[in-house]
């Protein structure tokens, strides 16, 4: 890889970083928290791509080839040329945000440790909205049974579908990028035909199934059930994880 | 750092593809095959391998650029002549003072190869070289910083690896000075090739270890997608499920995979079914020995050199891992 092409490289990669930094396009694989970084490395890659382009623009390749000159006889690391897959991933295929897939390769953590049981949140249009996190916690662990009768609102993909009793309704939580995410699932039981494809988001508003409530670091039979009330099929948040 | 490790100048040269020519092709064959692409990457096994695959390279982008960034600085304003004079002369001191010398002077593990070899033809005595060597890539901020942010909730990770990263090059570097002779390792084989100014020598040494180490940091990023996207599950679980398979398990990943110490972190975030030691022995391993530095250290100091080093290192990286993993658990 020659110099000119080390620099057409690291600013083609400057410019996918720049668009990561600045667009929702990076909340599919990262947290929002990165962005700012993303950007800042998109200032950097552009600006080492400068001094590599400039020289080449200016003619010296084929000084440099000769050797005649400072760094003579460059030879960019081939291993170089992997960097290609994730531009042109993200350039031509943009991955989506994982879904019932990914959900299906991981065991749903019995305990969401990142979620306390505090309060309910208000009401809103009519329903509590709950991240899937907080209704698992509460519906399995909350001595207090304060779910008991009162109307939710969840967000998330469907996972799976029990034909006739229901789905498994799934948000991953991000620990720090898409690779470490981990799904967070319950059941909603919700017997209205026909059912929701595979990774469609929803809406549901609902109920707490009443369950026997377990002691903290138990392990219950399986995840809470939401009796479903309603359910409206969504476009995928811009936010797809729980952080 | 601005060292290229070839032998004599122009052996490696070769008839030039005209690579430029040959980048913009393959972008506008991409572009235009791009419906041919988008479906082939429908399935869903293929989707979720790539997004973890472009979420790691994505996540490690921003802490591969400080590092490069800072060593690329250190190039072009630390001189190892400096640092030469400064170590103490005797092993039993110079060895912790060069481990501890590698926290403050950050720099790719590509890049510490050959400030080592410099370092040694400084007069510095090659176990405080390679205590710095092995240290410098493992122990400086941004690589526990980027640790930091791919373990959030488990802080501790960040001190089990400055801990046990220390330990294994202040080892390393005392069992060299017992049982390292100084033939085993040749000199004079690392050319550095530095800049006409400053300016030169840092934007050359940073765009160099950024395509070194993004390129490795790919590698990295595509085997730990594959681990969780496609081997099965069950593979999986009953490696991570016994400890001892674990551990090698991952001593070996971290040596195969080569990835650089700024991104190494996420990786092994991704790979939750593995218990956290085994995790941080894959921390510890991959900056102090993978294949990449062995190659690195067969042009740097010889192939005898080489094929002692590379084990002793893996051994004492393991046991100082796990037995920091069994402490701070």
């Amino acid at each position: 890889m020659d110099r000119a092409t080390q620099g057409g490289l690291l600013l083609a990669l400057g410019g996918v970083a720049l668009r990561l930094g600045l667009t929702d396009a990076s909340l599919a694989y990262v947290k929002p928290g990165l962005r700012p970084l993303l950007t800042a490395t998109a200032v950097v890659l552009i600006a080492l791509s400068v001094p590599a382009l400039s020289s080449a623009l200016r003619g010296q390749r084929r000084t440099d080839d000769l050797g005649g000159h400072g760094h003579g006889g460059e030879h960019g690391p081939g291993v170089a040329w992997l960097l290609l897959l994730p531009l042109l991933s993200l350039l031509l295929v943009a991955p989506p945000p994982l879904g019932a897939y990914a959900a299906s390769r991981q065991s749903t953590p019995v305990v969401d440790t990142t979620v306390g049981t505090g309060p309910l949140p208000p009401e809103e249009r009519g329903a509590v909205p709950l991240r899937l996190g907080q209704f698992l916690m509460l519906g399995t662990y909350d001595p207090g049974r304060s779910l008991e009768g009162v109307r939710v609102r969840l967000t998330g993909f469907v996972s799976e579908v029990q034909a006739g009793e229901g789905y498994t309704l799934s948000r991953f939580t991000v620990g720090c990028c898409a690779a470490d995410a981990r799904p967070v699932s319950i059941a909603v039981a919700d017997d209205q035909a026909p059912p929701p494809p595979l990774d469609q988001w929803l809406e549901v508003e609902g109920v707490w199934r009443p369950r026997e409530i377990v002691e903290l670091g138990e392990v219950a039979d399986g995840p809470p059930v939401l009796e479903a009330a309603q359910r409206t099929a969504i476009q995928a948040p811009a936010q797809p994880y729980d952080y | 750092m601005a060292i290229e490790t070839i032998t004599a100048a122009g052996t490696r040269r070769r008839a030039r593809l005209p690579t430029l020519e040959l980048l913009a092709l393959v972008l506008v064959v991409a572009m235009l095959g791009r419906p041919v692409l988008a479906s082939l990457v429908d399935q869903p096994a293929l989707q979720t391998w790539s997004t973890m695959f472009v979420s790691i390279t994505v996540q490690a982008l921003p802490f591969l650029t400080l590092g490069v960034v800072v060593s690329g600085a250190i190039a072009a304003f630390v001189s190892t002549a400096w640092v030469a004079k400064e170590l103490p002369k005797s092993d039993l001191l110079a060895v912790p003072t060069a481990g501890l010398l590698g926290m403050a002077l950050p720099g790719c593990e590509c890049g510490s190869v050959p400030i080592a070899g410099r370092l040694a033809e400084r007069g510095v005595r090659p176990p405080a070289a390679l205590a710095f060597m092995l240290s410098a890539p493992a122990t400086n901020p941004v690589v526990l910083v980027a640790t930091a942010v791919a373990f959030p909730f488990q802080p501790l990770m960040v001190v089990a690896r400055l801990v046990a990263s220390l330990a294994t090059s202040v080892a390393v570097g005392l069992l060299w000075s017992r049982v390292g002779r100084d033939d085993w390792m040749q000199r004079g084989r690392s050319r550095a090739v530095e800049g006409d100014t400053r300016w030169q020598t840092f934007s050359f040494t940073a765009r160099h270890d950024f395509l070194h180490a993004g390129g490795w940091l790919v590698v990295g990023a595509m085997a730990a997608a594959t681990l969780q996207a496609l081997v099965p599950r069950a593979v999986l679980d009953t490696l991570a499920g016994n400890e001892i398979a674990a551990v090698a398990a991952l001593a070996v990943l971290a040596f195969v995979l080569a990835i650089c110490s700024e991104a190494d972190a996420f990786v092994a975030a991704s790979l939750n079914q593995f218990s956290l030691t085994s995790r941080l022995v894959f921390l510890v391993v991959g900056p102090a020995v993978d294949i990449k530095l062995v190659a690195l250290q067969v042009g740097t100091f010889g192939r005898r050199f080489a094929l002692r080093f590379a084990p002793l290192t893996m051994l004492v990286a393991v046991v100082c891992a796990v037995v920091t993993g069994m402490v701070l658990r």
